[in-house]
């Protein structure tokens, strides 16, 4: 097998795959319109004596709803009915798993955009809609900037939706993981909600609470190839089409 | 030039052995026809050779490649069956566009045409046919892609018997402008004998069988005599089948090499061909009494 051969193969797949998997664009629609109603209510607000509240309105919601979508999308591509439309044509499970990986790169980043944008409309909808005196936009930055942040809601769209691949292959792998890993997921949540378990909170800062650009590209990045590898070495002798 | 190795291949399923120590091999641009009971390995055997099943022990060589998890193999073979899952929204259109972009020999004339004779929609969707257009529409497939190495597991499943006939033509006819290697598995040997040039006959994971179709139709005659006369004359050799033709007379079957006709006919006995298909079944049987010995 040639280099040449695998990304001819992953080429034609990419595309394939987009015609496969359109439903996901309208999952992605609904996601986002519900996360833009329900931020209506503001994701944030101070209250003071002699101003009134003060509401912060942002793409937060949203953002953390895409996450979800991009975790559950991703988890989806390697469930049966998806992966008998992909074992069609010419495939092997490298190329498959590259091609999905860069689908689901291509995934997030309509995600995010989309995301990122549905600032703008929330405040413009807030501004019409609603009688609030608007004190400040906050938006006024560099496009380089504004292309850092994009990028930045890319790639955590990209890692969630590796951290789903990774356990949807798991899972292909061994049906334990379909319990083990709700398990550990929800246990992790409990643990965070009663006792504010410190290695939980460590984690989330590490990756959320990263304020330099290059650091965030590099522990998303390597966050995405590490769930992939495992995804690549834990599928490499299944069987397809079972 | 051999296109397909097999040697020593068993595959496990659970604990039971679908393919044991099955080795053959098939050489390139040759029609193999892949004949069997229900459960012989058939499937499993070409599920191996598209590459998209795991042999369990054994050496498996497809276009002198190992073909599971080989790109090499997926591009140039193609494994037909009635479950292939299309995706539902790309219409039928769509999905043989699909085709050309994945393989490169893949012929639009022929696909087209053949998609036109058989009275496809080209809006329809791939899981609103029903079985018979199904598996027509999925040979289309396996015709058009023109890969080196063409594997249809029971292509005809569903099909009339018109369509039948029809698709074995447009087979032999495409295979002779276009040589390449196919093997097919079917129940309907009787329909498949023009086609055929080998038959690979397995029983339960196993080889029974190997041999042009020529020498298939000749494997075995039919011998109708007296019980005595005949049992008696055939001490020692190995009756694939036999059962009674009338009062005191008897039908045995037997292999060809094993006997003299004209001996048998100075003893006064019928010789009568018998198909290849009928071979094939009673070189498989379960043994003797069939099915009747269930409800004894």
């Amino acid at each position: 097998m040639s280099f040449a051969e695998l990304g001819k193969a992953v080429r034609k797949q990419f595309f394939y795959k987009f015609k496969l998997f359109f439903g996901l664009f309208y999952s992605l629609i609904i996601t986002q319109a519900i996360a833009i109603v329900f931020s209506f209510n503001g994701t944030g607000s101070i209250s003071s004596g002699q101003i009134g509240q003060i509401h912060f309105y942002s793409a937060d919601i949203v953002l953390v709803f895409t996450f979800g979508w991009a975790f559950i999308s991703a988890l989806q591509l390697t469930t049966k009915p998806f992966r008998d439309n992909e074992y069609l044509f010419v495939f092997n499970r490298l190329s498959s798993h590259l091609s999905n990986l860069l689908f689901l790169l291509a995934l997030s980043f309509i995600g995010g955009l989309s995301a990122y944008l549905s600032g703008y409309l929330l405040k413009v909808a807030v501004y019409m809609f609603f009688d609030f005196q608007l004190i400040g936009t906050n938006d006024i930055t560099s496009p380089a900037v504004v292309v850092a942040g994009i990028i930045t809601i890319v790639l955590y769209i990209w890692m969630f939706a590796s951290l789903g691949y990774m356990v949807g292959s798991l899972v292909q792998f061994q049906k334990v993981f379909a319990i083990l890993i709700p398990s550990i997921i929800i246990g992790c949540l409990i643990l965070v909600a009663l006792s504010e378990s410190e290695a939980i909170i460590r984690i989330g800062k590490f990756y959320f609470f990263e304020s330099s650009f290059l650091l965030v590209f590099i522990k998303t990045t390597a966050t995405v190839c590490l769930c992939f590898l495992i995804s690549a070495v834990s599928t490499n002798h299944l069987e397809v089409r079972k | 030039m051999e296109v397909i190795h097999c040697e020593n291949v068993t595959k496990l399923q659970g604990k039971a052995k679908a393919l044991d120590q099955l080795s053959f091999s098939i050489k390139e641009n040759t029609i193999t026809g892949l004949i069997g009971r229900n459960g012989a390995g058939k499937t499993t055997l070409l599920k191996i050779l598209g590459g998209l099943w795991r042999e369990t022990s054994g050496e498996v060589k497809v276009l002198s490649r190992r073909p599971f998890n080989s790109l090499y193999v997926s591009e140039n073979s193609i494994y037909i069956d009635d479950a292939f899952h299309f995706p539902s929204h790309l219409n039928l259109k769509e999905i043989l566009r699909e085709g050309e972009r994945f393989y490169p020999n893949w012929n639009r004339t022929l696909a087209e045409r053949l998609f036109d004779y058989f009275e496809f929609h080209p809006k329809q969707t791939h899981a609103n046919l029903s079985k018979g257009k199904r598996s027509t529409f999925n040979m289309i497939i396996g015709l058009a892609s023109r890969c080196k190495v063409t594997l249809y597991d029971e292509p005809t499943a569903g099909m009339d018997r018109a369509v039948r006939k029809e698709m074995y033509r447009v087979l032999l006819k495409d295979y002779l402008e276009y040589p390449r290697t196919i093997i097919i598995s079917s129940h309907y040997l009787e329909e498949l004998e023009d086609l055929l040039e080998d038959v690979l006959l397995l029983d339960n994971g196993k080889k029974v069988l190997h041999l042009p179709m020529d020498e298939l139709k000749e494997f075995a005659v039919g011998l109708t005599g007296r019980s005595e006369v005949l049992l008696q004359w055939l001490r020692g050799k190995t009756i694939l089948h036999q059962q009674n033709a009338g009062p005191n007379e008897l039908y045995a079957v037997v292999k060809k090499e094993d006997i003299s006709l004209p001996e048998a006919q100075r003893l006064g006995m019928t010789i009568s061909p018998v198909s290849s298909s009928d071979v094939c079944v009673y070189i498989t049987d379960r043994g003797q009494g069939g099915i009747d010995r269930v409800f004894r």
